[in-house]
């Protein structure tokens, strides 16, 4: 019997991936948990693996494809020769992720009357399109129901923009950009960013590292990795800080995912550790290292590039003096490392944060125990 | 991506003299990327000792390694002791592919 593979759903707010990579051809065995494909979503590269052993009957889409999600992308047999399904079963809506045909529940369809949203156009894995699944479609929105549409494409506030009137053409955004897009856009429209800056001597947290880095032999400087671990255990110490609004309530995360800024080439990614606060420095350290190398080889994991709930930037390698970073969405704080000036002056450690739910205290103390590395354990 | 196997005691010199050619132009690369000049580095020098890459610059040539090698590292195995130079970088791909 022929089994479909599916475009996988990577990210609830990508419709549409890029096939980046197909590793096999009609005929191929495979093996479950063996690569077949690669493809492209917002700021990653998702391998899809076989789910079970067997032949590859057809493959129905090409490299640089763009393919929706839910699609059937190849065909794999129990056999080389058995017939591959009519073309029904390959529509795109035929997929793993159902649009809602079936009826939504009570409090979906108040949801939906409530945000002017289109059940349509929510994806949804249950039987029923249910209020998790509008939720979830809305924060993947960055939380800008009834002005998604506006907010994605950057437009300020709403409305449709007139092109300029200087010769141009237009283009469609990279995956990259689009995520750039989106993440700037909730911190327009939702927080109420402020910032402040603190200088200290960051030759105290170069001798940590320094000694951290001959204790454990490593071939990086765990400097920044050692002072965004110190933040997650602030965040323990700090609970505040590791917090959102939500419809006008704080909403207290109950683990510290910290994100903490790549740049690969041209492209800025917000890499994620899951769970940082359960780590011990060692372990982080190695987590944050194995993420950096996924996101330069371009093959983050979906989980290593989603849902920060406190972020870390550092622009010292481009001897950035003073950087303002943008918040990552739904998170309130995002501590802004710099390169120390030339000549023993001192460095400056600066964070944005979301006004909303933070004072200028609550960050002037997390910035003051920051500055210092803590006790060589 | 570079074929290295068993291969008997003649061959292996020769294909780790290839290996830190390779070894040596990625560096050399990263380092132009930082306006820096490899040229004199030793085979035996210690690269994050050098200041001649940084540490993303240290990144991109691990993920250059191991993809240019067709071996994937973990996390506990990028040291100095096992990727800290040239020659211990060569030493090791060898190891990985002929142990």
């Amino acid at each position: 019997m022929p089994h479909p593979v599916y475009i996988p759903c990577v990210n609830i707010n990508d419709d549409i991936v890029l096939i980046v990579d197909v590793t096999v051809s009609a005929g191929d065995t495979v093996r479950a948990g063996d690569m077949i494909a690669e493809v492209e979503t917002d700021k990653a590269v998702i391998p899809v693996e076989a789910e079970q052993d067997g032949y590859v009957l057809k493959v129905l889409c090409d490299v640089e494809e763009r393919v929706k999600v839910g699609a059937v992308m190849m065909w794999i047999g129990d056999s080389p020769d058995e017939p591959v399904p009519e073309s029904d079963s390959t529509k795109p809506d035929a997929g793993a992720i159902k649009t809602s045909s079936q009826q939504p529940t009570a409090k979906a369809r108040a949801l939906l009357d409530k945000y002017q949203l289109d059940a349509g156009q929510i994806p949804h894995q249950g039987e029923r399109l249910t209020a998790r699944d509008i939720e979830a479609f809305i924060a993947g929105q960055g939380g800008t129901a009834g002005g998604a549409n506006a907010a994605q494409a950057g437009s300020p506030q709403g409305g449709e923009e007139l092109l300029p009137g200087t010769a141009g053409s237009l283009r469609s955004l990279s995956v990259e950009e689009q995520g750039m897009v989106s993440t700037v856009t909730w911190h327009r429209d939702h927080a109420v960013t402020a910032y402040l800056e603190m200088v200290y001597d960051q030759q105290a947290w170069e001798d940590f590292a320094a000694a951290f880095a001959e204790r454990h032999k490593f071939m990086l400087s765990p400097l920044l990795p050692l002072m965004a671990y110190r933040l997650v255990r602030l965040a323990r110490e700090m609970p505040e800080i590791n917090t959102t609004l939500v419809n006008g309530q704080k909403y207290c995360y109950d683990q510290v995912n910290l994100g903490f800024t790549v740049q690969v080439g041209e492209t800025l990614y917000l890499t994620v550790i899951q769970q940082a606060d359960t780590m011990g420095d060692r372990q982080f350290i190695d987590a944050l290292g194995e993420v950096q190398r996924h996101a330069m080889a371009k093959k983050l994991r979906p989980d290593e590039s989603r849902d920060a709930t406190l972020g870390f930037s550092s622009m010292a390698r481009w001897n950035v003096s003073r950087h303002v970073p943008v918040l990552a969405p739904y998170t309130a704080l995002m501590v802004a490392h710099s390169a120390p000036p030339k000549g023993g002056q001192p460095a400056v450690l600066g964070a944005s944060y979301d006004h909303r739910i933070l004072s200028g205290y609550d960050v002037a103390r997390v910035l003051q125990e920051l500055t210092q590395p803590p006790e060589m354990s | 991506m570079l074929n290295v196997g068993k291969q008997d005691k003649g061959q292996s010199i020769m294909e780790k003299s290839e290996i830190k050619t390779k070894i040596r132009g990625k560096l050399a690369e990263l380092a132009g990327e930082l306006g820096n000049d490899v040229s004199q580095i030793r085979d035996d020098d210690i690269i994050p000792a050098t200041g001649l890459v940084d540490s993303a610059g240290i990144l991109g040539l691990v993920v250059w390694y191991e993809k240019a090698f067709d071996m994937s590292l973990r996390q506990e195995e990028i040291n100095i002791d096992n990727l800290g130079s040239i020659e211990s970088m060569a030493d090791y791909v060898l190891k990985r592919k002929n142990g």
